[in-house]
């Protein structure tokens, strides 16, 4: 598989795994705002961290392998960003809904973060399935 | 992915080039050998300036290499 596939495959299965976690641990009854908030932080920078391992790793070992990346990774990028922020925008507008029919803080919260968790594994699984049957 | 109406003859072009590999294609078109498998599958359609390259690589008319098929 491509560089691209490589890298992707390890960021969806980076941010399932990280944000599957969170999201098993705020659903738990009795979780107070602070906590949720402080957690939902603390996903957020550990993801951070464990992506860019995962970039330099997946690089030294791509540039061990002599792989390189052209343009049909660049499209393929392109198209997945674009399905990415597709599902951004389809689920946006629920945003506005939950907070008019009173939804708390911390489930508006919770919910704009599950729409971009699901935004990048569409745009990640996009890009492994591009690379898979050839962009 | 859908298929391209952009189609190919790499695979005679090799062939004809002492069964070249489609590893060493993609070294000196300077693409990736994934991206070559997809163009001779079929599957992917090379940007003008690729296609230039991998004409350029068996010294052939980019007519020669690709054609059109709606």
């Amino acid at each position: 598989m491509s560089y691209t596939g490589q890298r992707s495959l390890a960021a969806l299965a980076a941010i399932l795994l990280v944000y599957s976690t969170y999201f098993v641990w705020a659903a738990a009854p009795g979780r107070n705002a602070h906590a949720v908030f402080s957690h939902m932080a603390g996903t957020v920078i550990l993801l951070v961290i464990v992506l860019i391992a995962l970039e330099i790793g997946v690089a030294i070992i791509t540039a061990r392998t002599g792989q390189k990346t052209d343009e049909r990774d660049r499209a393929i990028t392109a198209r997945a960003a674009r399905n990415g922020y597709f599902a951004v925008f389809s689920g946006l507008w629920v945003m506005p809904l939950l907070a008019l029919a009173g939804a708390s803080p911390i489930l508006l919260a919770n919910c704009l973060l599950g729409l971009m968790v699901f935004a990048e594994a569409v745009h990640f699984a996009s890009c492994a399935l591009y690379s898979r049957t050839g962009g | 992915m859908a298929a391209t109406c952009v189609t190919n003859r790499l695979r005679v072009l090799r062939f004809n080039a002492g069964e070249m590999t489609q590893a060493e294609l993609a070294e000196r078109s300077g693409l990736t050998r994934q991206t070559i498998i997809a163009i001779e599958q079929g599957k992917y359609a090379p940007s003008l300036e690729a296609a230039f390259r991998i004409a350029r690589v068996f010294d052939a008319k980019l007519e020669s290499v690709f054609g059109y098929e709606p």
